[in-house]
């Protein structure tokens, strides 16, 4: 399978007065074509940050980002702009994500105008199937935003993003801001379009059960770097004591199962002053004296299996979920 | 589901208020006068009748007539159009103006806004007022010289209103996901921003209309605005005021359409205010 999408050691820091903020710290990671990738992380760990600067809407301090083959890390925005139509994005707030001022088939058919795709009266037929595509019906075309509820909304941002059918559409946490019941649908339209179309994700999401419901493989990112990626059926065999914490925090929709739930002590240390050593010392319950002093690198621990923590010997071999 | 574009929400809101419903009617009927006026007034506005000077106000002549025996009626109602008519086009010019550099200072940012920004405080240094008196001394008083002159002075607020609503939406989401989809800039500000940052421009524009006209008429007044035999409402008080007292009537019928005008102006802008903010945030 071919490389998709490669980034190599990409670094973002926000610097404010003289305090610098480590939103992306030396991330790397290969997607191929037809896989999700999903990015889980707690708020303020950088994984939309990581999306703003795969899709170049933020420039990165350092790294390449490398795609089909051509490094766009420094291409100026407009020698971009072509190739903006193989990327898209879906947003977290359905609300703040589309135009109050456009209308459902207006905003969908936007992609198409701007790379000039079709006459108006192909471009109008292809949004009635978008429509379809995504579960809307064809009298939704002259509806404003505000007349549509959450998940509705998402579904417009679909279809939106499929419209030029990229070969990359990264998810930023695209059903945190929906209700439970109607993230299922939107989980289940994301999935089926992936299959149908044979589209590439990234989908970004604060929630580990979420992600491991449409991922190929899974990123866990804490303070800006990927502290553990495996495949997502090895869920429950992931080996840094980070990623074993979000499982754990995950709730059993069982209510006669019991787990152990250890809570996670401290909150994330400030992305302003890091760590010594591995980022995630100071809330580990398994910590020694290394972790404290010399930082971890990700290491193989099987095929497809990266992990960083020097004590992947001590930590539980499996996680029940 | 109701089909509702945003200016039809407005309109539901903005019928709300009475008040707002009867300024707006007024408006409406002004621009009526204004545009009709040779076919309402039943006298030339011009004609001088020096048997009938000073007059009260009478079947024939309901305003009265003035020291050359003019028809006041018939002056007002052509008077409308220049009052009118400078407050759209002097406003038309300087929110145009105010668009074009808040959108760039908002937009863009960085030392474009620096630019436009510290142009903004040097324009506000100036009492707008004077600043037209003295330029109006030297460019002559004409009609179109005070639509200019007001247009090119009063484009700050606008400006500065326009450059915060750009600020406001250059990092939403929509705008963000414009600009992944590849859109140009020109379409970002087109399309994207500057439909959502209308609103607040109309509700100044409208109070900014009223100001106009009452900075025309004021300049009028003072014999800075348009020439003598020009019938403008400013002008019309100033004549009369030199009458008022043998025939203090003349003053009543300017100085009421001024300040009704005026009111009337702020009104329509108060309810448009109150209809875009902030009921309908909940509903956008």
């Amino acid at each position: 399978m071919a490389t998709l999408l490669e980034v190599k050691n990409l670094v973002k820091h926000y610097r404010s007065g003289k305090s610098r903020v480590h939103a992306v710290n030396g991330v790397s990671l290969e997607l191929t074509k037809g896989e999700v990738l999903g990015v889980v992380g707690e708020s303020g760990c950088g994984k939309t940050t990581l999306g703003l600067l795969i899709t170049r809407l933020v420039k990165s301090d350092s790294g390449d980002i490398v795609f089909e083959g051509n490094d766009i890390t420094h291409l100026s925005q407009r020698t971009l702009r072509p190739l903006r139509a193989k990327i898209q994005m879906i947003f977290q707030d359905p609300y703040a994500s589309l135009n109050p001022r456009m209308r459902a088939g207006e905003i969908i058919e936007e992609p198409l105008i701007i790379h000039k795709r079709g006459n108006t009266h192909q471009r109008h037929d292809q949004v009635m199937e978008l429509l379809d595509l995504v579960g809307l019906s064809p009298n939704d075309y002259n509806k404003y935003p505000h007349e549509f509820s959450g998940g509705q909304r998402q579904r417009i941002g679909i279809a939106r993003a499929i419209a030029l059918k990229p070969d990359l559409i990264i998810a930023d946490e695209p059903v945190s801001a929906l209700d439970v019941s109607i993230q299922g649908e939107i989980i289940n339209l994301l999935k089926n379009l992936q299959k149908k179309f044979n589209l590439t994700y990234i989908f970004i999401s604060h929630d580990l059960k979420v992600v491991s419901q449409i991922s190929d493989r899974i990123a866990v990112m804490y303070l800006g770097k990927i502290v553990e990626l495996f495949p997502a059926e090895k869920l429950s065999f992931a080996r840094h004591p980070y990623t074993q914490a979000l499982l754990t925090s995950v709730p059993l929709p069982d209510p006669k199962r019991k787990k152990e739930y250890k809570p996670l002590g401290g909150d994330v240390p400030s992305p302003v002053q890091l760590p010594t050593g591995c980022l995630f010392h100071p809330r580990c319950p398994y910590r020694e004296e290394v972790c404290v002093n010399v930082e971890p690198q990700l290491e193989s621990h099987g095929p497809n299996d990266l992990a960083s923590c020097h004590l992947t010997h001590k930590v539980p071999k499996e996680i029940p979920i | 589901m109701k089909r509702q574009s945003y200016w039809s929400l407005v309109w539901q809101q903005y019928k709300r208020s009475k008040l707002a419903l009867v300024a707006l009617g007024f408006v409406v009927v002004l621009f009526l006068l204004a545009l009709l006026a040779p076919w309402l007034s039943s006298y030339s506005p011009d004609t001088y009748n020096l048997d009938k000077i000073l007059e009260a106000p009478s079947i024939q002549h309901w305003f009265g007539t003035d020291d050359l025996g003019r028809d006041v009626l018939s002056r007002m109602i052509y008077g409308s159009r220049v009052s009118l008519s400078v407050g759209f086009v002097a406003v038309s010019i300087y929110v145009a103006i105010g668009i074009f550099l808040g959108a760039l200072a908002g937009y863009y940012g960085g030392w474009i806004d620096i630019v436009i920004s510290r142009a903004i405080e040097v324009m506000l240094c100036f009492p707008t007022f004077f600043l037209i008196l003295a330029v109006l001394a030297f460019v002559g008083p004409s009609i179109y010289n005070i639509m200019i002159v007001i247009g090119v002075t009063q484009w700050t607020g606008i400006a500065r209103l326009v450059r915060g609503e750009f600020f406001r939406f250059r990092e939403r989401e929509f705008v963000l996901s414009a600009r992944q989809m590849g859109a140009s800039n020109l379409r970002i500000i087109f399309k994207h921003i500057l439909p959502n940052a209308l609103a607040p421009v109309l509700v100044s524009a409208s109070f900014g209309v009223a100001g106009a006209i009452l900075t025309e008429s004021a300049l009028s007044f003072l014999g800075f605005g348009v020439p003598p035999q020009v019938p403008s409402w400013g002008s019309i008080l100033s004549q009369a005021q030199s009458y008022m007292d043998v025939a203090w009537w003349l003053t009543l019928a300017p100085g009421f359409a001024i300040f009704v005008t005026i009111t009337a102006y702020n009104l329509v802008g108060e309810g448009l205010r109150d209809a875009i903010d902030p009921r309908l945030k909940n509903v956008l």
